[in-house]
């Protein structure tokens, strides 16, 4: 795996032999996007954060099947600091803040050695409290002032006014831990870390180019029967098919949006069941501050639990299917846009589940 | 650099919960009204605003622990422990809780801080035994 690749900080060395402008310019031409789940070039982000007067290294991972960023911390620290310091010294920035999720703090000992030994700039662990919302670029912001763990309307972007107000560019960590790797011969700006878990023989975390099919992740990782494919619980689902395309560009073709944390259900496995689940997820977890996904989550949460007493009528149905695109439209951030993407895809593709819930 | 999140943390993991006294005092120290205070801390699920008990057990119930047994594991938590999900009493508290990045190890729960991985019900029932709930 390139991601495990141990670092001296040769790579920072060799970075710094160039001006901040022709960096930046090298990890455009590197073609490498940002790893956190929206797919923005980081070379454009750092162009338009630059000079940056904070850096953020998320680490805030709660999507339900995405544990990626775990493994980059539990295996390879040293090469995200070197991935902050080449960032750092590209985008001026004195003062970075790396952000883990509160289950994370048990890095922060581990992380803090690494820093007091290597890095040549100020980063700042910050832990978060618990919420899933921070993992978004600007709801990170507010956590780390201190605030509600609420998104802010966008526009302004972060990389024109963020944190305090100020410039920040917001990196997810596995993009920091590749930027390294674009100073090696065989850098492949494809290669993506897949959090692979479910009904299958070995759940875990595979380094594995952008483009590879469902049919070869299934066999590599040992799925059992499997049936039903969950993009973690925002990304939307789809039937087991052999041929479809791991790609940001070929999932929307399917009208899911492409996450990494891959999730196999056999056929044993109730597809309105899992959808329960995912929206009692969002029902916890939005912030409450617009109105459409507060309720809108709650009300789907109730309809669901009726069916663990009695069959849906075709009015209750109905309602589902209205909130599908209620909620979303009416919400401000990804968390209110995407909460019902697996619920739509799974009515779409797994309809005939649907009906035998329907009186 | 003071961090309001730091501030309360430290409060939350030296008494368990952050009293109204000291809203007062961060408000005070942060120069912020204590509504601000009380706002942060209500958005965060980390932080509690009364004691809680002396063991929090959290079963995760995300998609994938959900899907292999979660919400089985809390009734049975339920019914070994004699209680009912989220009831208060002083000794343990269950409560089901959202995605902890340990999808490939679930089922999952932790008790208070410590993690418990790839459960089932003997190891539930094993796992109580050994920390004296039942």
């Amino acid at each position: 795996m390139q991601i495990k690749r141990k670092t001296n900080f040769e790579n920072f060395k060799v970075a710094k032999k160039l001006s901040p402008e022709a960096l930046i310019k090298k990890v455009e031409k590197s073609g490498l996007m940002g790893r956190g789940g929206a797919n923005f070039p980081t070379g454009l982000k750092w162009k338009m954060s630059r000079p940056a007067k904070y850096l953020i290294c998320n680490a805030d991972e709660s999507e339900p099947g995405r544990f990626k960023d775990k493994f980059v911390l539990d295996n390879n620290p040293e090469i995200v600091i070197e991935g902050i310091n080449i960032a750092m010294y590209a985008l001026s920035t004195k003062q970075c803040f790396f952000y883990l999720r509160e289950e994370f703090k048990k890095y922060k000992e581990k992380l803090e050695k690494i820093i007091k030994e290597k890095s040549k700039y100020k980063i700042t662990i910050v832990i978060g409290a618990g919420s899933y919302i921070c993992g978004e670029e600007t709801a990170i912001l507010n956590s780390i002032e201190g605030k509600r763990a609420e998104t802010r309307h966008k526009p302004p972007y972060p990389s024109e006014r963020g944190l305090y107000d100020e410039k920040t560019c917001v990196n997810n960590i596995e993009t920091l831990a590749r930027i390294p790797l674009i100073f090696e011969d065989d850098f492949d700006n494809e290669l993506t870390l897949f959090s692979v878990s479910g009904d299958v023989q070995s759940p875990g975390v595979y380094e594995e180019r952008q483009g590879i099919t469902l049919k070869y992740l299934a066999e590599k990782v040992g799925a059992i029967d499997p049936y039903a494919i969950f993009f973690g619980a925002s990304g939307g689902c789809i039937p087991f098919q052999q041929d479809l395309i791991l790609s940001y560009k070929e999932m929307e073709k399917t009208g899911n949006f492409f996450q990494t944390g891959i999730m196999f259900f056999n056929n044993e496995k109730s597809v309105p069941d899992i959808c329960r689940s995912i929206i009692q997820f969002f029902n916890e977890e939005n912030c409450g501050k617009c109105l459409p996904c507060r309720e809108g989550n709650f009300r789907l949460l109730q309809l669901f639990q009726v069916i663990l007493k009695r069959k849906w009528t075709k009015e209750e149905f109905q309602i589902i299917q209205d909130l599908i695109d209620f909620v979303p439209n009416g919400s401000q951030c990804g968390l209110g846009k995407s909460s019902t993407i697996a619920l739509k895809s799974a009515i779409k593709y797994f309809k005939n589940e649907f009906d035998k819930l329907i009186e | 650099m003071k961090f309001l999140l730091e501030y309360l943390q430290k409060i939350q993991n030296k008494n368990g919960f952050i009293s109204e006294s000291d809203i007062l005092e961060a408000s005070k120290q942060f120069q912020l009204s204590p509504a601000e205070i009380f706002e942060t801390i209500s958005s965060y699920e980390k932080f509690n605003l009364w004691t809680t008990s002396e063991k929090v057990i959290k079963i995760c119930d995300s998609p994938i622990c959900h899907s292999k047994g979660g919400e089985n594991l809390i009734k049975l938590a339920e019914k070994l422990l004699n209680t009912k999900i989220g009831t208060y009493n002083k000794k343990f508290i269950i409560e089901s809780c959202q995605c902890l990045g340990e999808c490939d190890k679930g089922p999952v729960m932790t008790i208070n801080d410590e993690l418990f991985t790839n459960l089932n019900e003997e190891k539930l029932k094993q796992i109580f035994k050994d920390q004296k709930l039942i």
